[in-house]
């Protein structure tokens, strides 16, 4: 009898804790200068704050990778895949593709810790949508270089260009620049 | 054939007249007997109630989604039709009726067809005693309380009826859940309908209605503790009858796909949805009908039109104010309900059951012998603090003269005696 009277006494008061609770977050989005999404036409027209530290997909620069595979040894998921080959003069590799499959990337940012030369970044963009799992599977090396190295320029249309593009966009820093503008 | 039309139109007349309660012995004869008038009203007031149904229906799914967005911090719906996305609901219902009915292979046809009638049947029929103002009911039934738990106690057999023709496995569990479950919930569902009955003597819902009008300390919920807690069982056990979480384990989306409903689209789909949305409205209308002062605001402000019968139109204002009153209630305690579904977590069916067996049921009987030793032994109670004025309780009787409404005497002489007393 004692155990039924405490189940209800634990029933009521637990509800009307979590009635309390919910009551509490509904009305406070109605408050002045909240943080969620308070005006109706504000997120996709126009873009989301985010936080400072936000790790959103990356930011790449294509012209100081040397394509040591550093980042995607460090990628717990092996989803950054690098593309090089040897440069003909000099030493080092030319990057001729530098890509990160979305479909598996968990934004960890293991991959920006060990990079030697500061090329990959976390950027802030926060939406990357497609119709097709292709359009998840972005080539860095393919993008134009102000887009792959902007922090929240990323976008479908560019990663759609970008699959059309045969060739790297730059040749990288190891590629001595005279012969690379001579040979198309 | 001009005769016939006379005829006809002289029925209508009669009828729409007997309904305002006008009892010329020779026009209430003449409306009593006349099935073209007869049927004509009847149409007139399916098709009002029909929209309530609709109506209900597609703003409370605007209003669910737009509070299960704020509460989980998001705005809900904001595109369709402006700010505040007000056509959601209808853009909604245009996309399900361009949906494909699909019949799986698997089905009994007929009556996979059968089962979503019968729901939104028994969902619409309940609203024909389910009065909106004084006087403003389709029908009114002297066992109107009775009627209408009976009539929504129906709606179960749709369900069951949907689960079992869709030859799926998922819709069957979700069928047998919803059978174990409304028909155990029945039960403590009829203890707390019991309580205001057997303080007004009546199941009549104008009656019932009538006796909490004047200040709001004579609604029954303030009747005595009892009465108060019944309230709260009542329509905990109310989620539970018309399906809604965290008693939605017939549709349990994370287990049976969506339960009962699991193979129906389109059109089809939108009827059992209504149903459901219909007999939320029914539950928390039946609510405020007996717990909260109907259609009787909090205070007394447009009692004295009412009782006032000497002008027709004061009255009939009266009573739109008095509409609109019970409607807000029990859209608020809709609104509750929407609250409860994005707040608490699905039970299951072990819970559901023990919930009610061991707990519901005893509880609505210790309210339901609270209330009638309270009654008993005459113990002071807040609906004494300030009694409404005779004339206004007996005003629904006065109004049963019209010809389908057969109000004993003895429910007005038990008034005489509760005010006077």
């Amino acid at each position: 009898m004692r155990n039924w009277l405490r189940n209800i006494f634990l029933a009521v008061s637990t509800v009307a804790t979590g009635m309390l609770l919910t009551l509490a977050n509904w009305f406070r989005t109605y408050r002045k200068g909240n943080t969620t999404f308070a005006e109706p036409y504000q997120y996709p027209e126009i873009p989301r704050q985010v936080a400072p530290r936000y790790r959103g997909f990356h930011r790449f620069d294509l012209t100081t990778c040397i394509g040591c595979d550093l980042c995607a040894k460090a990628c717990p998921v092996d989803c950054i895949y690098i593309d090089k080959q040897r440069v003909p003069v000099g030493k080092g590799f030319e990057v001729t593709g530098f890509t990160i499959d979305y479909t598996k990337c968990m934004f960890c940012a293991l991959c920006v810790d060990p990079c030697p030369v500061d090329s990959i970044f976390m950027g802030s963009t926060l939406d990357l949508s497609s119709y097709l799992r292709e359009g998840a599977i972005v080539d860095f090396a393919r993008l134009p270089l102000e887009i792959a190295w902007g922090s929240n320029t990323l976008n479908p249309t560019v990663v759609a260009e970008s699959k059309k593009i045969p060739h790297a966009v730059h040749g990288g820093p190891n590629q001595p620049p005279l012969p690379v503008n001579e040979s198309p | 054939m001009g005769q016939f039309f006379n005829n006809l139109l002289q029925d209508i007349n009669a009828f729409l007249w007997g309904l305002a309660g006008y009892s010329s012995q020779e026009i209430t004869t003449l409306a009593e007997d006349s099935w073209i008038g007869y049927l004509l009203a009847a149409i007139i007031q399916a098709a009002l109630l029909l929209h309530v149904l609709a109506a209900g229906t597609v703003l409370f799914t605007w209003a669910e989604r737009k509070v299960c967005g704020r509460i989980q911090d998001r705005l809900g719906p904001t595109r369709v039709g402006g700010k505040f996305g007000w056509l959601q609901s209808i853009a909604d219902g245009i996309k399900l009726l361009c949906k494909e009915d699909l019949i799986p292979d698997e089905a009994d046809s007929l009556l996979f067809r059968i089962a979503p009638y019968l729901s939104i049947s028994a969902s619409f029929a309940a609203l024909i005693v389910l009065p909106f103002s004084d006087g403003w009911v389709a029908q009114q039934l002297n066992i109107g309380a009775f009627f209408i738990l009976a009539i929504m106690g129906l709606e179960v057999f749709g369900v069951i009826l949907a689960g079992y023709a869709s030859g799926s496995k998922w819709s069957l569990y979700g069928a047998m859940r919803e059978a174990a479950q409304v028909i155990s919930y029945e039960i403590p569902l009829a203890m707390c309908v019991v309580v205001p009955v057997l303080l007004v003597g009546s199941m009549n819902l104008g009656t019932i209605a009538n006796y909490q009008a004047g200040w709001f300390t004579n609604w029954l919920i303030f009747h005595d503790p009892f009465a108060f807690a019944t309230f709260w069982i009542y329509f905990t056990c109310g989620i539970a009858s018309v399906n809604r979480a965290p008693f939605d384990l017939a549709e349990a989306e994370s287990e049976l796909v969506a339960g009962f409903h699991t193979e129906y689209s389109g059109m089809r789909w939108s009827l059992l949805f209504m149903a459901e949305y219909g007999s939320m409205f029914t539950v928390s209308g039946l609510g405020v009908l007996l717990f909260l002062g109907a259609w009787y605001g909090p205070l007394p402000i447009f009692n004295s039109w009412t009782s006032g019968t000497e002008s027709w139109y004061l009255a009939q204002m009266a009573n739109l104010v008095g509409c609109l009153n019970f409607v807000l209630k029990s859209s608020l305690l809709v609104i509750v309900m929407i609250w409860v579904r994005w707040t608490l977590p699905r039970l299951r069916i072990d819970q559901v059951m023990t919930m009610c067996l061991k707990y519901c049921v005893p509880l609505s009987l210790i309210g339901l012998s609270g209330v009638l030793l309270w009654q008993l032994l005459a113990i002071p109670s807040l609906n004494d603090l300030a009694p409404a004025r005779s004339d206004l309780t007996e005003h629904w009787a006065e109004k049963s003269s019209s010809p389908f409404v057969k109000d004993s005497q003895e429910k007005v002489d038990l008034f005489d005696g509760r005010n006077t007393q």
